[in-house]
């Protein structure tokens, strides 16, 4: 509390902050009268321990006259208040007003290690009176094409309500999350940010035939299913029936076509599992470049 | 290559300049181009409409970019980079056409102007002008001619329903524009086409001799497989005079 005091009057230097302290910066002198009173209200809301409080004061300032000094301490507060999302887009807020800040480093450090701050997704599936559900147990879990999962590994009761399942550490953003077991698929998209614990229940239909499972993190890369090619079939989230041996995937993209994947397609009731993701935004007038991940996910007997 | 928000920026704008910069940050472009864009809904910051032009650069987006990076300097008359993006915008204008040539045979080869470039699909970035663009694989052929002008962005699809088979594709420079048949003594010659030939030499007239000036002459090997014919007669259409040739052959070989 002290350190915070002292901070009140230096306006611009600021410490690296410790996950609990608090560090503001100083009364702006261009506020006007009411984001000024606001300002000073928050901060002894701030300083009674009144974090919430303290926030919608800051807020409320800064609503009426922007300054880089209460982006910080909206900031500040947010961290404090385990609000990460919104901390990290109120640091931003004050490098882009503040881009010569003294502090920018520091700040620009303290957002790297807020964005990576993992969360947690608690893989978990319906309830067994459900036909849908899976028994994650016998299962392959992947995630964004990484195996985290596999078959044998218990599963575990679920945290707060979350349902029995398998929690796995992970870093903030949007995540594909694919079931395989010797005789199903399911999937789901599932979305978490900095520090989050996130539940993310996948289903699947009771029985899924198919030697080969694609998956990609974009909606409009397709594989075409080669027995129906005629057909033009195309699906994303797919498990189908390949001969075994050396193959070839066709994807689209969008209406693009895209390069063929070599693969080799196991016999017996293994599963060949492909998973192909971009990072390149969906207006380029071309297939977009991918990164293939395979696997081969082998079933006992 | 981002410039900073203002305290001229509402608090609103501020959370969407905010929001477009971590998303920029994270390669999300689209993301931060949507985000920009509502920091600019009530007022157009300098800063703004050159982060959005960035983007669209970055995007592969260049005309909208030339366009953005012109509001920029309209509403910074006096911005210190002035010369900078004036020049920017300049070698934006410049940018080649690119093509894309894909379609439903996935073990078709492409060729640019009689030459072969690899196999399907191709994004290829060509000279401003008239180009020819062959897709062909076991059971198919498609021949386009375009003009490209720079900053242009095209797509060439071809389609398996549309199934061509034969020995010798018989294609053309874009000069030479036409389509159809003729006649020689004992065989009837399709172009741009794939025709169905025994092996062995070839003299034919195309259409009629005020097109070429010459009978076009190619020998077909013996055996498997299909053989490029590829008449050169350069790639601006011109029909003022009959047309000087070469021809190129090349046998295809198709990926696995």
């Amino acid at each position: 509390m002290m350190r915070a005091l002292l901070l009140l009057v230096a306006v611009t230097r600021i410490a690296a902050a410790e996950p609990d302290d608090a560090v503001r910066k100083g009364t702006p002198d261009k506020f006007v009268k009411a984001a000024g009173e606001a300002f000073r209200a928050a901060v002894a809301a701030d300083k009674a321990g009144d974090l919430r409080d303290a926030l919608g004061l800051y807020q409320k300032a800064f609503a009426i006259s922007p300054h880089p000094s209460t982006a910080y301490n909206i900031a500040d507060v947010q961290r404090r208040l385990n609000q990460l999302p919104a901390a990290l887009k109120s640091y931003e807020i004050y490098l882009a007003i503040a881009p010569a800040a003294a502090d920018r480093i520091q700040v620009e450090a303290l957002i790297d290690k807020l964005d990576k701050t993992p969360g947690m997704l608690w893989v978990s599936t319906a309830a067994a009176s459900d036909p849908q559900a899976i028994d994650l147990t016998d299962a392959f879990i992947l995630i964004d094409g990484e195996i985290k999962k596999q078959p044998g590994v218990e599963i575990h009761a679920g945290p707060y309500s979350y349902r029995e399942g398998f929690g796995v550490d992970i870093r903030s953003g949007e995540h594909v999350v694919d079931v395989v077991t010797a005789v199903s698929f399911g999937s789901a998209t599932c979305k978490l940010g900095p520090g989050e614990n996130r539940e993310c229940s996948v289903r699947a239909p009771p029985r899924t035939d198919g030697s080969v499972v694609f998956n990609s993190n974009e909606r409009s890369v397709e594989v075409r299913i080669p027995a129906k090619a005629k057909s033009r079939n195309e699906a994303r989230e797919v498990r189908f029936v390949l001969p075994g041996g050396k193959q070839r995937l066709e994807l689209r993209d969008r209406s693009f076509e895209c390069p063929t994947i070599p693969i080799e397609v196991p016999k017996g009731g293994d599963v060949a599992y492909v998973y192909a993701s971009t990072t390149e935004h969906d207006r380029l007038e071309r297939c977009r470049s991918m990164k293939l991940v395979q696997h081969k996910l082998h079933f006992a007997p | 290559m981002r410039k900073s928000a203002s305290l001229e920026f509402s608090a609103e704008a501020l959370g969407e300049f905010a929001e477009a910069m971590m998303a920029d940050k994270a390669g999300d472009l689209e993301k931060a181009h949507d985000h920009y864009r509502r920091s600019s809904d009530d007022v157009k910051q300098p800063s703004t409409l050159y982060n959005m032009a960035d983007v669209e650069r970055r995007m592969e987006r260049y005309k909208d970019a030339i366009e953005t990076y012109g509001k920029y300097l309209d509403a910074a008359p006096d911005a210190a980079d002035r010369a900078d993006v004036e020049k920017l915008i300049e070698a934006l204008k410049q940018t080649p056409p690119i093509v894309t040539v894909d379609g439903d045979d996935a073990r078709a080869i492409v060729f640019l102007d009689g030459v072969l470039v690899g196999p399907s699909p191709q994004t290829i970035q060509i000279t401003p002008g008239w180009h020819a663009i062959d897709r062909i694989g076991p059971t198919s052929f498609e021949h386009d001619t375009l003009e490209a002008k720079p900053l242009e962005m095209r797509h060439l699809q071809s389609s398996s329903r549309k199934e061509e088979v034969g020995n010798v594709v018989f294609t053309a420079s874009s000069g030479l524009q036409m389509s159809g048949s003729w006649k020689d003594a004992d065989r009837a010659w399709r172009f741009p086409h794939r025709n169905e030939v025994p092996a062995g030499r070839y003299e034919t007239v195309a259409f009629n001799e005020k097109y070429l000036c010459n009978s076009i002459v190619f020998d077909v090997p013996k055996g498997d497989g299909v053989f490029y014919v590829y008449i050169d007669a350069g790639q601006k259409p011109d029909r003022s005079a009959c047309m000087p040739f070469t021809v190129k052959t090349k046998k295809l070989v198709f990926p696995p």
